[in-house]
């Protein structure tokens, strides 16, 4: 049955790369032959890169829609999310930088030496010209700038989707309730592990799956339980890094814990995030801990495989400190303009006038829900999403989210009233986590060695902290690699950080 | 007047040999235009190079970041792991393809011979993706197959992945794995090429197999052997970029970085040219340091060399 949803997935893709190229076809043999359709050709275009979350790209019916309300042909390569930050380093290093290029927010240190190179328009001063980039939010602008200048339109996010999506059909098997503290979800994941909840009869049972990702695999979401600060606590005006709190170890100790008495895949640290949902899937393992709205996919894709299988969220962990969840700043991308592609100053404004067309009531509707009565249907002017629409959603429309700047404060973005039931579930909750956010004390703050040194400084953390995890560190040893971070540049950061909030202010 | 009477000489020689010289351009241009100007980007590892400004207009820094990478605490380390990872690719991979084309050769059923030529050509023609995966999958504690034998003979089962003591067996194992039916080419042809009249002459003298083998096919493979020693250890820092960062995970990282991961992860993930561009450089002139050894003692050795 697995298969079968696989081989049912790849049917589109293949489908949708044959008429790709088909239309790569036609288009170029127009071009040559100037026939009638190379006036649609004269239509101004953009050149993106984008990553692509999906199997398939969205469909072209929807493309040629956005092109006929924009007046512009979307030249766009997508890049399977997977690889997006090396094809990013790739077109950075190599000076070959589409017109407009997205730049993840965990790879934006990587921009930001091109951006101080002068290789991206700023594109602050521009803003109030445009009626709906004029209302972009301030704070989520600056949060995203260099130096205190804005160079990106940025792609808003909920502040915190962070949280346990678990098992139902097991919960109510085994009679618990879901777990609201810390200790009852690690009697959860015991009895996920050891009490047969898929009642076969069989030990073939682990209560978390877990992947190589500290971040976005279960740690940090743990850790902010356990109270650990988001990357760094500020104290006073001096900056201490998560991992010399006690509860990130005592985070460590829980992860150890689980590790020891098996109630983890025992690979977790070279697990990829395909093998970890694919244990949810598969029903070997019964809690994953991370984005919340990755469940209806998750219950999609499990139902294929078990049409029993029920999932249930949990955000409010009760840990000492209370409810908390660690938050990303708002956006999880910025686009940037390239000054190499965008030679001149009214290129870049007619671009722009493009991003402030697409926040407009048609296009900004198409891009996030697709088109009336064949995505979505309208109910008292809200927007209904029937579940049977689900999958042609996901084929067609929801790789273009990633285009649709600043769609959460946007009031043209039609309100749901309904969709289906899990991802409703998981929007409210992720709401609800806005009341108990852990922000990242140092978003606004530069620090110079970070960017340059940040990957190579986290390595000696994360590695550590995996080895803490397995038992081939103990306590000191661990000190002694955070020492060793310290030395490495750890202790530059820090400094840099505070200068960097001491100038912040004295200038405020 | 010598002078005169030497040029003279010169294009004498070049007009008597015009043709050789013609044939010969191809690969000097090749050379030139492949190996030789890429050169110039070198210069990189003395700037602090930002693509956009181009090489033209990246300030200079001098040796910068050559001082950077000699104090790198971790420099040792990753030096070490490469040699000692290019002295076990020496002493335990390199030996296989000419046990194995030496084997090949004593095989008498030719189709047999043939089937197994190709069987062991194979694994050459995967990518180092679908082979760490296969050895991911055999090897995992999570319901991995040959844990699942050591616990059935009542064994513990061993963390291979995470584990840095099986890090370096892991990869011999997998080089050997794909590339030793592949070595075998060579060796089988200079095999070939040896005149079976000897061979008829040793059994003539009574030498058994194994005489055969020691006193015929070794000595006519000792300068291929030689050469392709020479060549190897030119190579000695190209231990497979691709291969030991699939197999490099936060557990074996103290003996599985490699000078090469560490330039992806330190300085090309971070948009820092320059300073890959100097650990490059510094490993082309380690390579360069260890075949003009390698060849100077091949030389007195009474051996050809390659140059």
């Amino acid at each position: 049955m697995n298969r079968s949803s696989t081989g049912f997935r790849r049917i589109p893709s293949l489908f949708s790369m044959v008429s790709l190229l088909a239309v790569l076809l036609l288009t170029s043999c127009s071009r040559d032959a100037g026939s009638p359709r190379a006036a649609a050709a004269d239509v101004p275009s953009i050149s993106i890169m984008a990553p692509l979350h999906f199997p398939n790209p969205p469909d072209s019916g929807i493309m040629d829609e956005i092109a006929r309300l924009t007046g512009t042909r979307l030249d766009i390569e997508w890049v399977p999310d997977g690889i997006y930050t090396d094809k990013l380093n790739t077109a950075l290093s190599t000076n070959t930088v589409k017109q407009v290029n997205f730049v993840k927010r965990t790879d934006y240190m990587i921009a930001k030496s091109a951006i101080r190179s002068g290789a991206f328009w700023e594109i602050g001063p521009y803003l109030q010209d445009y009626p709906n980039l004029a209302r972009l939010k301030k704070e989520i602008l600056e949060q995203g700038a260099v130096d205190g200048k804005i160079y990106g339109l940025y792609t808003e996010r909920p502040s915190s989707r962070q949280g346990l999506i678990i098992r139902k059909d097991w919960l109510d098997r085994l009679g618990l309730q879901p777990p609201g503290t810390l200790d009852e979800l690690y009697e959860v994941l015991r009895r996920f592990t050891w009490d047969d909840p898929d009642g076969n009869g069989r030990k073939d049972t682990v209560g978390l799956a877990d992947r190589n990702d500290l971040v976005y695999g279960a740690f940090k979401t743990l850790s902010s339980y356990f109270g650990t600060p988001n990357n760094w606590e500020r104290r006073e005006s001096t900056f201490v890094p998560e991992f010399e709190t006690q509860a990130y170890i005592d985070t460590m100790d829980f992860m150890r814990k689980l590790f020891r008495e098996e109630l983890i895949n025992t690979d977790f640290a070279i697990t990829s995030k395909e093998q970890q949902r694919d244990l949810l899937i598969r029903g070997v393992a019964g809690v994953y801990v991370g984005s919340m709205t990755d469940v209806q996919r998750l219950l999609e894709q499990a139902k294929a495989y078990n049409p029993k299988t029920e999932f249930t969220l949990v955000n409010r962990i009760m840990g000492p400190l209370g409810s908390r969840v660690w938050s990303i700043p708002n956006y999880n991308g910025l686009f940037l303009f390239s000054r190499k592609t965008i030679p001149t100053e009214d290129e870049l404004k007619r671009i722009l006038a493009f991003f402030d067309r697409t926040m407009e009531k048609d296009v900004s509707n198409i891009m996030k829900y697709g088109i009336e009565n064949v995505h979505y249907t309208l109910s008292n002017g809200k927007v209904v999403l029937p579940e049977e629409t689900y999958a042609l959603r996901v084929s067609e429309v929801s790789p273009l989210y990633t285009l649709m700047i600043a769609d959460i404060n946007n009031p043209n973005v039609l309100p749901i009233e309904s969709h289906e039931p899990m991802a409703d579930l998981a929007d409210r909750l992720s709401n609800d986590n806005e009341k108990f956010t852990v922000p990242d004390p140092t978003v606004n703050l530069d620090s110079k060695t970070f960017d340059e040194r940040g990957v190579e400084l986290t390595k000696i953390v994360t590695d550590a902290t995996y080895q803490y995890i397995l038992g081939f560190l103990d306590l000191a040893g661990f000190q002694d690699q955070v020492k060793r971070w310290e030395n490495a540049g750890g202790r530059q950061v820090i400094q840099e950080y505070e200068t960097s909030y001491r100038n912040q202010n004295e200038a405020g | 007047m010598q002078a005169i009477a030497h040029r003279r000489e010169l294009k004498q020689r070049l007009k008597r040999n015009k043709w050789l010289y013609v044939m010969i351009l191809p690969g000097i241009v090749y050379f030139l235009i492949f190996k030789y100007a890429p050169m110039y980007g070198l210069i990189i590892s003395f700037q602090d190079f930002k693509p956009y400004t181009g090489i033209a207009h990246s300030d200079w820094v001098g040796l910068e970041h050559f001082k950077r990478l000699f104090t790198e605490p971790d420099f040792w380390r990753i030096l070490s792991n490469t040699l000692i990872l290019f002295a076990m690719n020496l002493a335990f991979f390199f030996p296989v393809p000419i046990i194995l084309a030496m084997m090949l050769n004593e095989v008498r059923l030719s189709a047999f011979k043939r089937t197994i030529q190709t069987i062991v050509y194979i694994p050459h023609f995967m990518s180092w993706v679908i082979i760490v995966s296969i050895g991911y999958v055999m090897l995992t504690m999570d319901g991995g197959i040959i844990n699942e034998l050591l616990v059935y003979f009542g064994h513990e089962p061993i963390n291979f992945l995470l584990n840095s003591h099986w890090f370096r067996p892991m990869y011999i194992y997998q080089v050997i794995w794909r590339e030793a039916g592949w070595g075998t080419i060579i060796y089988l042809a200079a095999i070939a090429s040896i005149d079976p009249q000897l061979y008829e002459a040793a059994r003539m003298d009574g030498a058994g197999r194994f005489r055969q083998i020691w006193h015929i096919t070794l000595p006519a493979l000792r300068s291929v052997i030689i050469v392709l020693l020479i060549l190897k250890i030119g190579d000695v820092l190209e231990l497979g970029f691709e291969h030991v960062y699939l197999l490099l995970n936060s557990m074996n990282r103290d003996v599985a970085e490699i000078i090469d991961t560490y330039v992806y992860t330190a300085a090309l993930k971070q948009g820092q040219f320059s300073y890959s561009a100097a650990i490059g450089f510094f490993k082309s002139v380690i390579g360069l340091v260890l075949v003009i050894a390698a060849n100077k003692l091949a030389k007195k050795m009474g051996e050809e060399g390659v140059y």
